[in-house]
């Protein structure tokens, strides 16, 4: 009985680490999503750069940029 | 687009997004989607927001531009109707059409264009519309000589032509 007490916490606490480490894999993280510009003229050229890093442990490639 | 499109753990990147605003006027929003290899986030939408104001019109005293064929009046037609003379298909298309009717305004694109019958076109640049099936938010004027416009039979069937077959 004791044992299998302890095998089902086991299974537990394994389930709960693959939870934890769980940035397995890339991770985009762009702090910031829309951005505002306020107001432009027509001659502008306006632009804003988006920030992000990758909070993953494995390398993040950005396959695609597409405007719609 | 992405200052760097390979990045190792840690590591940050930036992507540029610049909105084309010529002729355009009012709140313009601009989304660009980011497709990585994060499996949770596979796509991410960055949205651009801002309001273009049209110092053009305002200084000329148009606020309120009443109807699309004031474009054929005195003081508008240098811009809008006077550009494309002498010119014919697709050189006339960028001169007179292009300042609406560029990707990603309202009008139709000349790509979207291109799938429409060559009878519709011909009707549409003859007789203007109030809007194309719903899908522009902008009237477009006739621009046949015989409907108050600036445009010849012989020059509206360069443009239909050179729109059919770019």
């Amino acid at each position: 009985m004791r044992q299998k007490v302890l095998i089902v916490l086991l299974l537990l606490l394994m389930t709960a680490l693959s939870y934890a480490g769980s940035p397995a894999g890339p991770m985009i993280d762009f702090p910031v999503l829309k951005h505002d510009l306020g107001t432009v003229g027509q001659e502008d050229k306006p632009e804003y750069f988006f920030r992000f890093s990758n909070k993953g442990d494995q390398d993040l490639i950005i396959e695609k940029v597409s405007a719609s | 687009m992405a200052s760097l499109s390979h990045l190792k753990p840690g590591e940050r990147g930036r992507i540029q997004v610049t909105v084309d605003v010529a002729g355009k006027r009012g709140p313009i929003s601009k989304a660009v989607q980011v497709y990585s290899n994060d499996a949770k986030q596979p796509v991410v939408t960055l949205t651009v927001a801002m309001q273009v104001k049209d110092a053009v019109h305002q200084n000329l005293g148009y606020q309120k531009i009443s109807s699309p064929a004031r474009i054929f009046d005195a003081k508008c037609r240098s811009c809008h109707a006077d550009q494309g003379r002498g010119k014919l298909g697709f050189d006339l298309f960028r001169a007179d059409c292009l300042m609406c009717h560029s990707a990603g305004s309202g009008p139709l694109s000349m790509t979207q264009m291109k799938r429409r019958p060559a009878s519709f076109l011909r009707r549409i640049i003859r007789e203007g519309s109030d809007d194309l099936d719903g899908a522009s938010q902008q009237a477009m004027p006739g621009f046949a000589w015989n409907n108050g416009g600036s445009l010849t039979d012989a020059e509206i069937e360069s443009l239909v032509s050179s729109i059919r077959n770019p």
